[in-house]
């Protein structure tokens, strides 16, 4: 298998919390959702990724080249969505385009006129005038423009309405059309990640809890809910972790399949990504 | 990179017609007085910290965060800063010329340099003056940010008029006129070659300080 982005043994080490040891890999033609909750690394993993912090350890491999020679190229290749507007209040989104268009070898100003008339964005009005969704918009449009082969998001889709929503992650899936694209994206909407993700990365605590296809998680994963004394009945190897409620238990079970075999009593619920993050960090391992 | 003095350029066209219309009231208000030390001290002050101004817009927007995840090198983006203010204060200094010329032809002997300096050699004075003000600016505002260094700025704005009131200080003490014409070149030749070597320093440490930043 062919990887877009290859980060392997990322470490970053701050007073109060480090990245450690981060690994992942997104295939091409593939979208990868990167998930966990607020202050788990996922911004911060993103930024190691970009040099914009300095890693202590670790290799970063983009489209085959390492981040450390290539850089230039890779950022060249790349799109990059934060979670906020960088681009100054005074300017519009024509001025963007002529700084970017001065700095991008591969710049397509056709193409990001495109992206701002499908986005209702005027190109003549000021920054400062946008909402923070049209601001995020903007942000897609001006990471799209070059025709890049990677895209990373870091929560390139909060702040944006339902149906705005929608319109970008078609123009994602659009993208990953070409199977040379693959695209990152962190985000806390784990509905958003339902739809369009082939895989996830769960980080917690700055750690990398899984990374896997989704559908492969989706497939195997379930939830069980039982009682207290039926929980002691499930082998401990099934149990991936558990959560006590006024009721009884919710257990997220590793394989389904072999569940259901040896307990075909219990009703298996399937798992969505929110109830995967859900379990991981707010529930207990046996 | 081109991109980058662009940008810059789009964020402090505003900022720009103010100052010259600062100049304009400096320039109505002295020059008629025979003093054009405010107007030339305002000019390159206004060049040399045109970096500052920039990079206070930057820190607002959180632009830097986004130019390293372009196709630049952090080495490209402080030579935007330097081209910045080396292109700002040879726009104050040509500005200056301008000034000087149009007040010996319209007011001969008057002013407080002109009589002793020719315009061109007051122009590479104040371009020096302002050189050396940058480059002390930009290093401090890239290390420590704007908010802090606005208080160094008080102190380090005073680099002009420590320079040439120091000069003509130790020239009196020495008994040396400034304005002899053996001794001036040597005495802008010097200063040039100091302006050079802060300047290449200065570049030097704000590479070294923009490596280590993150963002």
């Amino acid at each position: 298998m062919e990887y877009a982005i290859n980060v392997t043994g990322l470490c970053k080490s701050y007073q109060d919390f480090a990245l450690d040891n981060v690994s992942f890999a997104v295939p091409k033609g593939s979208i990868m959702g990167f998930i966990g909750e607020n202050g788990a690394g996922k911004s911060t993993t993103i930024k190691a990724m970009l040099n914009l912090i300095h890693r202590d350890a670790g290799t970063v491999e983009i489209l085959g080249m390492d981040l450390d020679g290539h850089e230039k190229e890779i950022k060249e290749r790349i799109g990059v969505v934060f979670d906020e507007c960088c681009f100054h209040d005074n300017l519009t989104p024509a001025d963007i385009s002529k700084i970017l268009g001065n700095i991008y070898q591969n710049w397509d100003g056709r193409l990001y006129q495109k992206y701002l008339a499908q986005f209702g964005l005027d190109e003549k009005k000021k920054i400062k005038e946008f909402s923070r969704g049209m601001k995020m918009k903007l942000g897609i449009a001006a990471a799209l423009a070059h025709r890049p082969d990677v895209l990373i998001l870091d929560e390139a889709t909060s702040g944006l309405d339902p149906i705005v929503r929608e319109e970008i992650l078609d123009i994602f899936l659009d993208f990953i059309q070409d199977e040379n694209h693959a695209i990152l994206i962190s985000s806390h909407i784990t509905s958003d990640l339902d739809k369009i993700a082939d895989y996830l990365t769960f980080i917690h605590h700055g750690r990398i809890i899984l990374s896997s296809g989704r559908d492969d998680l989706m497939d195997s994963m379930g939830i069980v809910k039982c009682g207290t004394e039926e929980l002691e009945k499930i082998e401990q190897d099934q149990i991936i972790r558990y959560r006590k409620n006024q009721f009884g238990c919710e257990v997220l079970i590793r394989n389904k399949r072999s569940f259901a075999v040896g307990h075909p009593e219990m009703v298996i619920d399937p798992v969505t990504t929110e109830a995967i993050m859900l379990f991981y960090s707010r529930g207990e391992e046996l | 990179m081109n991109g980058l003095l662009y940008k810059d350029l789009l964020n402090l066209t505003p900022t720009l017609k103010y100052l010259v219309f600062m100049a304009l009231i400096f320039c109505v208000v002295f020059i008629p007085l025979g003093n054009e030390l405010p107007v030339y001290i305002i000019l390159i002050m206004f060049g040399a910290l045109l970096p500052t101004t920039a990079i206070s817009f930057d820190t607002a927007a959180r632009w830097d965060k986004y130019a390293v995840s372009l196709p630049v090198t952090r080495r490209e983006i402080v030579v935007a800063r330097y081209q910045l203010m080396v292109g700002g204060i040879c726009v104050a200094g040509i500005i200056s010329l301008i000034i000087a010329v149009a007040m010996m032809i319209l007011m001969p002997g008057e002013g407080i340099f002109l009589p002793y300096f020719s315009p061109l050699m007051l122009m590479v004075l104040f371009v020096a003056c302002g050189l050396l003000l940058g480059s002390i600016a930009l290093p401090l505002t890239l290390k420590f940010g704007v908010e802090k260094m606005r208080y160094i700025i008080m102190v380090v704005a005073l680099t002009p008029v420590v320079v040439i009131f120091g000069m003509s200080f130790f020239a009196d003490l020495s008994g040396i006129t400034p304005t002899d014409p053996v001794l001036m070149p040597v005495i802008i030749g010097v200063l040039l070659a100091v302006t050079a070597l802060f300047v290449y320093v200065s570049f030097w440490l704000s590479v070294r300080i923009y490596a280590k930043k993150e963002f």
